[in-house]
């Protein structure tokens, strides 16, 4: 098979998983803003509109991705072996169910009510979606040039995926084989269903043409950014955090195709802007409520950390609704969506895996005879911290704080806590790290961190110039 | 790009392939180099679904393939590209 035969066969698969993902994320996205979304926005004469089409993308991108691991599962669980026939039949019977079952009513349906805010000259934000969609250009075919090749996805991504689709079964020894230590059996197993999934599309394990899926996943996420700010905020604000993510060259870049770091950062653009529409919107909203419980099992299922950054959300959804009209049961709902689906997947997992060790950390640090061990290994973690953020990374850091002291809060304000207190974890987590510390840094920091910055650019570019 | 840090080492992979049934039920014990680690990564993504194992779990083996180490010079084997081949009995 070429090719180009191959990656037509994976586009199917893509544009089959995102069709279905349109149809049952449908009441979530579509539908216009609430009447106290319109008086507000006309009050503040803010661009406040239903979803733009490229957030509708993104939710069905996102949407269809869980619903082919879970089309792909249960083929799996009837002793079927999946095809993409197989698993285009099951997206088509959720879709047709989806659509059947709801019909939005003729006032949701209605186009943007108020026209989104320029926020600054034409050409500025034409040129900057230029650059981010250069980006995006020079990214797919970088990790499109070449067989995927990271370390993350020969030992355990890609492995798991190939496994998966060679054996048409979740074997137990991918979480019992002791010699497959390396495997991390303990991690969520989206990205391997995913690449399984689409490789019966393929028909067989073509893993040049599998890398399309992480194109497909940056264009979902420049879409979600620039579509939210632009909604939210103004055209310019959505196409300056597009061409900064789109930069964001630690993370796309090809070594990291075939990881889950770039669906990661897709999950938590999501995430993090239904987190901010929650907020803004009108308390009895549930299909806002819904978004954030679809972005959390998202992130839950790409990552570990996925469940830290949900958790950490919901603090700071928590935080900013104590002393508003939102205390309560309806206050709650925020909470319960965004803790319960990162919870009931942990559960799913556990009972598909059983219990693992996490031969990562060496959590009998934390008992109080080795307590006094904790502040030396810290201060080691966060001087390399330092040191990475000093060496590598001070122009921007530096930048980011200038602008931060020109610039007012804007909507993405709550959300600012959330991004440190993840690196504060990560911080953590190096520390009760059982290899050396300094090396799980150097070799994982700036790519975890780095899957960050695409949903910091909400926070960032929803801010104005005082 | 996957073989950066040695270009034969793919030859020795795909002649293992080629050689080994494509079964689950199949052990490989391939004994590489300890490092780069990449060298057991790739042995266990090229050879799937095949069980793949490190030395330690040879005797599980049914077939065991050394490349660049010392164990490769045992009697027996078959020579393939960088490496030898030794093929058990089945039990």
């Amino acid at each position: 098979m070429t090719v180009a035969e191959a990656l037509a066969r994976v586009l199917v698969g893509l544009a089959g998983a995102t069709a279905a993902g349109w149809a049952v994320s449908r009441p979530l996205v579509s539908g216009g803003p609430t009447r106290r979304e319109r008086v507000a926005a006309l009050t503040r004469r803010e661009g406040v509109a239903a979803l733009t089409r490229r957030e509708q993308f993104a939710w069905a991108l996102a949407t269809g991705l869980l619903l082919q691991a879970i089309a792909l599962l249960l083929l799996l669980a009837a002793g079927i072996r999946p095809s993409g026939f197989r698993l285009l039949l099951l997206e088509a019977l959720a879709a047709m169910t989806a659509l059947l079952a709801y019909r939005p009513e003729r006032e949701s349906s209605r186009a943007a009510l108020v026209e989104s805010r320029i926020g600054g000259p034409r050409w500025l934000s034409a040129t900057l979606l230029g650059v981010a969609a250069a980006a995006w250009l020079v990214f797919s075919l970088e990790s499109l040039g070449d067989g995927m090749w990271a370390t993350d996805f020969l030992a355990f991504w890609g492995y798991k995926g190939k496994i998966v689709y060679l054996t048409s079964a979740l074997p137990r020894r991918l979480f019992q084989d002791p010699a497959l230590y390396f495997a991390h059996r303990e991690y969520p197993l989206l990205v391997p269903l995913s690449l399984a999934s689409l490789a019966a599309f393929v028909g067989s394990w073509h893993d040049e043409a599998l890398a399309l899926l992480y194109p497909a996943c940056a264009l979902a996420t420049l879409c979600a950014l620039s579509g939210f700010l632009e909604r939210r905020v103004s055209r310019l604000a959505g196409a300056s955090a597009a061409a900064l993510a789109a930069l964001c060259a630690f993370l796309y870049k090809a070594g990291n195709a075939g990881t889950a770091e770039i669906p990661f950062a897709l999950s938590l653009v999501l995430a993090s802007s239904a987190a901010i529409d929650w907020l803004e919107s009108d308390s009895a909203a549930p299909r806002v409520a819904w978004r954030l419980a679809l972005a959390s099992l998202f992130c839950a299922t790409l990552k570990q950390e996925g469940s830290l950054f949900v958790l950490l959300l919901a603090a700071a959804v928590w935080l900013r609704i104590r002393g508003t009209g939102k205390r309560g049961l309806l206050g709650a709902t925020g909470l319960v969506a965004l803790a319960a689906p990162a919870l009931a997947h942990w559960l799913v997992l556990f009972a598909l895996r059983g219990n693992q060790t996490r031969r990562d950390f060496d959590f009998t640090l934390f008992a109080p005879a080795r307590w006094r061990e904790l502040p030396a290994l810290f201060a080691l973690v966060a001087g390399r911290f330092v040191r990475i953020g000093w060496t590598e990374a001070l122009v921007p850091i530096v930048a980011i704080v200038v602008f931060f002291l020109v610039t007012r809060r804007g909507v993405g304000e709550p959300l600012l806590p959330v991004f440190p207190a993840q690196v504060f974890f990560y911080a953590v987590a190096f520390t009760v790290s059982s290899f050396d510390p300094l090396y799980a840094i150097d070799g994982a920091f700036r790519r975890i961190t780095m899957t960050l910055f695409p949903a910091f650019t909400l926070v960032l570019c929803s801010r104005e110039i005082r | 790009m996957g073989f950066w840090f040695d270009a034969p080492f793919l030859a020795f992979l795909d002649e293992v392939d080629r050689r080994v049934p494509k079964t689950t039920d199949v052990t490989v014990a391939v004994l590489v180099p300890r490092s780069p680690d990449l060298y057991r990564f790739q042995a266990n993504y090229r050879l799937a679904p095949r069980r793949v194992v490190e030395e330690r779990w040879k005797d599980e083996a049914d077939v065991i393939a050394t490349y660049g180490t010392e164990a490769g010079r045992g009697p027996g084997g078959e020579a393939i590209p960088g490496g030898q081949l030794w093929v058990r009995p089945r039990r």
